[in-house]
């Protein structure tokens, strides 16, 4: 199996960035008739993550997770970082072929 | 090596080629570990056209490598990847003197007249700053009472952070006002005629002093009514060569513009804490110069309160200035 970075390009400043997760999404409930002071956390998942960063990053965040699900599987690895995982060297070179088809220097796949 | 340059080594020699005469460009080395790519990217930029000349500055103080052009351009800033084209154009436009703008933008220009900084803060992969650059960057053929100052935010975030800078290209004038974005030259242009020099920083009025003109810094401020905030930072800051040229202004002041001068002392008096020994023994002569008796309590409760020998002579001075009834015409 091959782990990737997925490098987006900042909306601001033009760099190559990817997102991460700084802390879980904590979620609780609003009871019709009680309180509840329960809490969970719960990550983001990979597809998610993604989704998230529209206006923050030059592409298309939708598009850029469909390109990618063509040919792996978006996950965040140790409830952290985004990685791109994917079966084969082929995959691979298709993926970073797809991107730079799709969306230039705008968003690129690195291996870790 | 520059690897930049060197892959366009034929395109630079048609530019070159192309050039109305030769240009110098100006290195400015620190000890700052960034220097190195400023160097290479002068001599690559040498080699490759001849007629672009490079000088050598030694950074003052804690200044950050650059390259300059004459006295009006800094950049904080290797001119490559998308930053070439508009560098190049700009040297091309340097060597010519035409600085290719149209005529009812360079009568606004010309008629900026107090000194104006212009921050232009970029990335070499942003593919909006080039254009914004284009723009302004011919500004000061215009007008020399305009500088401007590229900065590359990635390479020194610290500038960035300090100008709270997240995005680019964003421009920035001397008295706060910002632009973000695809800023058009016009709207450049009305910030700096419309701009208000008591909101400016002590860098606009830097290059001033460093030209030599402290007594025209004087009389603007006279003519305004107004010793500028600006002016003061560099008497308390801690750049010998810009808090001396500062200090004329403010002697000058003294004679021509007596009240003035005394008006400036208390917010003067309120850097004193966060100055270093020597501005604030400047400091305190000046209240010595300008001051009247009011000050002396001040200065004589300063006096027991600092450890310092030179500060404690500094003070005394002072002391023995205002008993002599000042230098301002008191």
């Amino acid at each position: 199996m091959i782990r990737a970075r997925l490098w987006f390009r900042c909306a601001a400043v033009h760099d190559p960035v990817t997102p991460c997760i700084v802390q879980p999404a904590v979620i609780g409930w609003k009871a019709k008739e009680r309180n509840v002071d329960l809490t969970i956390e719960r990550p983001f998942k990979g597809d998610e993550l993604v989704l998230r960063m529209k206006g923050w990053v030059t592409v298309d965040p939708k598009k850029a997770v469909e390109t990618v699900q063509r040919h792996g599987f978006l996950k965040v690895l140790d409830d952290e970082d985004l990685v791109v995982e994917l079966e084969s060297e082929d995959d691979f070179s298709r993926l970073a072929e797809d991107l730079e088809e799709a969306f230039g220097d705008q968003l690129h796949v690195e291996r870790i | 090596m520059n690897t930049t340059l060197e892959e366009r080594n034929d395109e630079l020699r048609r530019w070159g080629g192309a050039l109305a005469g030769p240009v110098d460009i100006g290195l400015v080395r620190s000890t700052d570990r960034r220097t190195e790519p400023f160097a290479a990217f002068c001599e690559a930029l040498h080699r490759a056209v001849p007629a672009v000349g490079v000088y050598e500055e030694e950074a003052e103080g804690d200044r950050l490598p650059a390259i300059r052009i004459g006295d009006s351009w800094t950049f904080h800033m290797v001119p490559e990847a998308k930053e070439l084209a508009p560098f190049l154009d700009l040297l091309a436009r340097v060597a010519a003197g035409d600085p290719g703008l149209p005529a009812g933008l360079a009568e606004k220009l010309r008629a900026v007249n107090v000194p104006s900084l212009i921050d232009l803060y970029v990335t070499t992969q942003c593919p909006n700053c080039p254009a914004v650059m284009n723009r302004i960057a011919s500004f000061p053929l215009v007008n020399a009472r305009i500088a401007l100052r590229i900065v590359d935010g990635l390479l020194f975030p610290e500038m960035a952070r300090k100008q709270a800078v997240r995005a680019v290209p964003t421009v920035l004038l001397s008295d706060g006002i910002r632009f973000t974005g695809q800023v058009r030259a016009e709207e450049v242009a009305d910030g700096l005629l419309n701009g208000d020099p008591a909101q400016m920083g002590a860098e606009a009025f830097a290059r001033m002093i460093h030209a030599g003109d402290a007594e025209g810094l004087a009389g603007m401020m006279i003519e305004r009514g107004q010793v500028f905030p600006g002016v003061l930072d560099l008497v308390a800051g801690d750049l010998f060569s810009l808090r001396l040229g500062a200090m004329v202004a403010m002697e000058t002041i003294g004679e021509q513009a007596p009240e003035l001068a005394l008006k400036a002392l208390e917010p003067l008096w309120n850097r004193m804490e966060g100055a270093d020994l020597s501005a604030r023994g400047d400091i305190a002569y000046l209240i010595g110069e300008l001051g009247d008796e009011s000050w002396r309590p001040r200065l004589e409760t300063l006096l027991t309160q600092t450890p310092e020998p030179e500060l404690q002579d500094a003070i005394r001075d002072a002391l023995e200035s205002l008993e002599a009834g000042g230098g301002g015409g008191h």
